[in-house]
Formats: structure tokens, C-alpha cells, sequence
């Protein structure tokens, strides 16, 4: 139940996250400041500002809800998403932070050209506005579900002021120092609602005993989250960690190499056992409120706390619930104008602007980026989508392409011109909108699988395609490329270990991923032992993760 | 074996909250100072 007190504590916390933009704003001297923190963040507050924005209302409400429609597979959204931020940070994501960029469209413009840079530009800017909307529909109607005295366009507004002002102050170092506070309070609502929700059902053996066996299936053979699912989202959330701007974004601001890697790997391993506190309340949903299966997805969650959490308990949770969003949509804002400011306008400038025009400009495309978002989230609202569904579309149709056009073959590829880049990116995406198009037209319910393999198909085989027909790529830009990749014989970090302890926990990762997929294999083919498979083989990669951080 | 992992997910929860919160505080007190300015002149 909500009391004058649970208003009191929310309306303190946003107090609080305002102040905190001020305090930084003076902390900002130039755009490195703004965009990346100075590039100085070290691995605690990494850790914090990748977990808060991988954290949000989305994880409590949106999956959860799907949790208590469809079952507990759709857990594998966030697992694979744990064991991809492990993988980007082992793999991939070294090279990116030694060529200290700042955006992935800045990349493209080094691998590729120009205008790779600027049609990849324009393409983040677009996402980042969608799902800056997604983010704020999704916090304004939970606001007004648990607050109903506050309407939806208030709680909007409330929001949009707050995370608008605390960005447009504070950029990148008032974003990641809110993400920590944050994220504590992110953990803290997890441990409120998960435990008023569980001690009704005779907490976790009472979930898993009330609940059918279809529902606690963790790899089902058939279904929106069967076998194919886990495999469309952990591709997809590769794709995330290592090209998403908000994201990408958060691991650059890290100190050097070696935070980077340490930070994505513990992120990894810290949220794997908090997930499941959201998922298992999920299904604890449908035992407690007979029309849940009925209710809208976004909704039901929202409900089940409400009735289930008492005063003042409900002010921290809701505290929490809030921070995580404000922690999401603030690093996209930041993403969104440092992508705009950058890699739009400075590139349009014939003359170079000062240090202080760029700044000013980039807390202008900050107020700007939070306009869009505003009209985006009434978009979303009048959509009749669910946000899973809505999100997932997304990610899907721009997240794959540039994942094969910036990573296979740009960072680890050395054959593709600018032309074949292009082509492929747009080709991949066009090819994932007309995926999405026939979905929709044929009701087809493991649409993600369907959008992800058409986008990865179509942009894999048209950049080879086009980039035959041109020139090939400026060969010292490819081999600088590769050199950052490949790290040099000094580093403390490199993707093939060095000494044979390095080499026996990399063994280790490749066995835990292989269990892996066997247990989603064997999943697809209705095996009773999938999820034994799929999960252990996740514990035995994450186990060669943490072990690959101790040796060179 | 549910109610061990139960119990077990709590504590991980619990000492998470606690490392995190320490590791907050002292990474603020340090931005605050002004260290990693002082320390890139």
C-alpha cells in the first residue's frame, strides 16, 4: 500500500539525483568530461554504471510480466545478456578501447569513411530516440499504475525534468556517479519485492512446486522464449555490449584496458544470480492473481507489488524502480547527444568549433535528445505493443547489421570497403524491417528469432557482395585497426592468452559454452535434462571467465 | 536444493549491496579530492 511517506521518500530520492547533476556540472571542463568522464572511471563505478543501465524497470515490469505469461524462459533475455557482457569484454571490446574512440559511428568512420560515419550516425541517433521513448512510456505508465493520484503525462513530465537536468548538468560524470547510487538502490528494491512477493507463495521450492512444468521449463522446445529465443538473444545481446552507443559509451569512460576488462566480466558474473529475484516473482504472479494471464504484460507486475508490498517498504521499492529507469534513459540521452554532437554537427562545421561551442552544443542535443524521447514515449503509449515486443524489434532490425558490418567485418575483418559497409548495414536493416513486416502480417510469435537471422543473414552476404564491385579499403587504416585488436606483447591483456594457465581457463570458457549449447540443443528436441545443460554449461564459462582475469 | 540457492542469492544479494556501497563511497570521496585530475597533470 502507498502512504504520504512512500511520496516522500521518492520525491527525496529525485531531489537527491538533481543534486548530484549540480554538484558535477562543475566538474565538466570539456567534452571528454562530458561525453566519457574523463576516460578515468575505475572498475566499482564501471561495474555500477554498465549493471544500472542493464538494470531497469524493463527487468522488474516488462520481463517479469512476460514471466508470468509465458514462463520462466524468458530469464535467458538477462542470462545471455550476462554471459555476452563477459564475452565483449574478453573478446572484443580490448580493441575497441585502445583506439580511444568515442562512438561506433566515429569507428566506421575510421575503418571505413566518411560517409559510413555519417549514415551510421543518423541511424544511432534514430535508435537512441526510440528507445529513449520505449524507456519513458514504460516509466511514466508505472508511475501512475503504483502512484494513480499522479497521472501519466505528469509523471512523464516529473521524469523527463529530472533526468534531462541532471544529464544536461552533469554529462557523463553526474550519469555514472547516479548510476551507482542507482544501482545500490536497484539491488535494494530487488531484495523488497522479490521477498514480499515469494513469502506469500512459500518463497522459491513453493513457486516451482505450484507452478506447471511447461512454466518452469528453462529451455522449452516450443513457444515466444523456446530454444530459438535464447539463441536470437544472446547473438542480440553480443550485438548490445559491443555496439550500443549508452553502453559502448560506459565501458570507453573506463580507466584502461585492463578496467574494462575486469569490469565487464564482474558485471557479468554480479548480475547472474540477481536476475532471477525479478523472473521467479514473475512466476509467482499468475498464483497470486488469477487474471494475471489475462492482464496486460506491462501491467501485471506493477499490480502484484503493489498489493503485495507494505508502506514505507513501498516508497525504497519504488525509489528503486524509479532509479532504474532514470539510470537507462540518462545514458541514452548522453548516448544520443554525444553521437549527434559529435558525429553530426562537429563533422558539418567547416571550421573547427572551440572546446567551449562544443560543450554548449552537446548540453543543447542533450535537451534536444530528451524532446524526441518525450514524443517518442507518447509514440510507444499509442503503439499497442508491449514494450518487450516493441524493444526487442528494435534492437533486432539496427543492432545486428552494425554488429556485422562494425565487428565481423570491420574489427576482425580486413577485406570490407566503405561501399560493402554501407550496403550492408542498410541492406541488413531493410531486410530486418521487411522480417519484422511479415511477422506482424502472420501473427508469428517467435518473431525475434525471424527479425535477428534475417537482418544477420542479409547484411553478412550484401557487404561482400557490394564491396566487390569498389575499390578495396585503405590497407594501413585496416592494418592500425587490427594492430589495436591484436594489443602488443607489453599489455597486460590479450585475446589469446599468453602463459598456459591463460591458455586452460580460455579452455574452460569454450567447454562452458559448448555445455551450453548443447543443453539448447537438446532443449529444442523436448530433452528433460535442457535446462540442467544450459545452466551449468553457463556456470562452468562463467567460472573460465573469472579464472581468465588472474593469468596473462 | 531451491531453498539453498534461495538462501544462498540472498547473501550474494546482501554483499553485493555492502562492496558496492564501500566501493562508492571511497570512488566519490576520491572524485570529489580531485585525484584523477591531479594525477593526469
Amino acid at each position: 500500500m502507498l502512504g504520504s511517506i512512500d511520496l516522500i521518500i521518492i520525491f527525496v530520492m529525485l531531489a537527491l539525483m538533481l543534486g548530484l547533476g549540480n554538484l558535477f556540472s562543475r566538474s565538466v571542463a570539456h567534452t571528454d568530461d562530458f561525453y566519457l568522464a574523463n576516460r578515468a572511471m575505475p572498475v566499482t563505478l564501471v561495474i555500477c554504471s554498465l549493471a544500472a543501465t542493464n538494470m531497469s524497470m524493463y527487468n522488474f515490469i516488462s520481463e517479469a510480466g512476460q514471466a508470468a505469461h509465458q514462463g520462466v524462459s524468458i530469464i535467458w533475455h538477462e542470462w545471455t545478456g550476462n554471459m555476452a557482457f563477459a564475452f565483449c569484454g574478453l573478446f572484443i571490446m580490448p580493441g575497441f578501447r585502445r583506439l580511444n574512440l568515442t562512438t561506433i559511428p566515429e569507428f566506421m568512420g575510421m575503418r571505413y569513411g566518411g560517409k559510413a560515419h555519417s549514415i551510421t550516425a543518423v541511424m544511432y541517433a534514430l535508435k537512441s530516440a526510440g528507445k529513449l521513448g520505449l524507456g519513458m512510456y514504460l516509466g511514466a505508465l508505472t508511475g501512475y499504475v503504483l502512484v494513480p493520484q499522479i497521472n501519466f503525462y505528469w509523471w512523464l513530465l516529473i521524469f523527463t525534468t529530472v533526468v534531462g537536468i541532471y544529464t544536461f548538468q552533469g554529462g557523463m560524470i553526474s550519469v555514472i556517479f547516479a548510476d551507482v547510487a542507482q544501482f545500490i538502490l536497484i539491488l535494494i528494491a530487488t531484495l523488497i519485492g522479490y521477498t514480499f512477493v515469494a513469502a506469500q507463495v512459500g518463497w522459491m521450492p513453493g513457486i516451482f512446486e505450484k507452478s506447471s512444468a511447461d512454466f518452469v521449463n528453462f529451455v522449452p522446445p516450443a513457444g515466444k522464449f523456446d530454444y530459438k529465443f535464447i539463441i536470437a538473444i544472446l547473438f542480440l545481446g553480443i550485438n548490445a555490449f559491443c555496439c550500443d552507443q549508452g553502453m559502448i559509451q560506459r565501458s570507453f569512460g573506463s580507466k584502461n584496458v585492463k578496467t574494462l576488462v575486469v569490469a565487464m566480466v564482474l558485471v557479468g558474473i554480479i548480475l547472474t544470480p540477481v536476475n532471477p529475484f525479478h523472473f521467479f516473482a514473475g512466476l509467482a504472479a499468475p498464483l497470486l492473481n488469477a487474471n494475471a494471464a489475462s492482464m496486460n504484460p506491462d501491467a501485471v507486475m506493477t499490480q502484484l507489488y503493489k498489493s503485495s508490498i507494505p508502506t514505507v517498504f513501498m516508497g525504497i521499492f519504488i525509489s528503486g524502480l524509479i532509479a532504474s529507469q532514470l539510470s537507462g534513459v540518462s545514458a541514452e540521452i548522453n548516448a544520443g547527444a554525444t553521437v549527434v554532437a559529435k558525429d553530426i554537427w562537429q563533422r558539418l562545421r567547416r571550421t573547427e568549433p572551440s572546446g567551449t561551442e562544443k560543450l554548449r552544443f552537446s548540453r543543447y542535443m542533450t535537451i534536444a535528445m530528451t524532446m524526441l524521447m518525450v514524443f517518442f514515449a507518447l509514440v510507444s503509449k499509442f503503439s499497442g505493443r508491449s514494450v518487450v515486443d516493441n524493444f526487442l524489434s528494435l534492437v533486432g532490425i539496427f543492432d545486428t547489421p552494425i554488429f556485422v558490418v562494425a565487428i565481423i567485418y570491420g574489427l576482425k575483418g580486413s577485406r570490407i570497403n566503405e561501399q560493402g559497409a554501407i550496403a550492408g548495414y542498410l541492406g541488413g536493416a531493410a531486410v530486418g524491417l521487411a522480417a519484422i513486416t511479415v511477422c506482424q502480417i502472420y501473427q508469428i510469435p517467435d518473431f525475434l528469432w525471424w527479425i535477428t537471422v534475417s537482418a544477420f543473414l542479409g547484411s553478412l552476404i550484401i557487404t561482400p557482395l557490394v564491396s566487390r564491385f569498389f575499390a578495396p579499403p585503405d590497407k594501413e587504416q585496416v592494418a592500425k585497426i587490427r594492430l589495436s585488436d591484436k594489443g602488443t606483447e607489453e599489455e597486460w591483456y590479450r585475446i589469446i592468452p599468453r602463459s598456459l594457465p591463460g591458455k586452460i581457463t580460455l579452455g574452460v570458457i569454450i567447454a562452458g559454452g559448448a555445455i551450453f549449447f548443447l543443453g539448447i540443443v537438446i532443449g529444442g528436441m523436448g530433452s528433460m535434462h535442457a535446462s540442467l545443460f544450459a545452466v551449468g554449461g553457463m556456470v562452468i564459462y562463467f567460472a573460465g571467465c573469472a579464472t581468465r582475469l588472474l593469468f596473462k | 536444493m531451491l531453498r539453498f540457492y534461495e538462501i544462498f542469492s540472498y547473501l550474494f544479494l546482501i554483499t553485493t549491496i555492502v562492496l558496492i556501497s564501500i566501493g562508492a563511497v571511497r570512488a566519490f570521496h576520491d572524485f570529489i579530492l580531485g585525484k584523477h585530475h591531479e594525477e593526469q597533470k
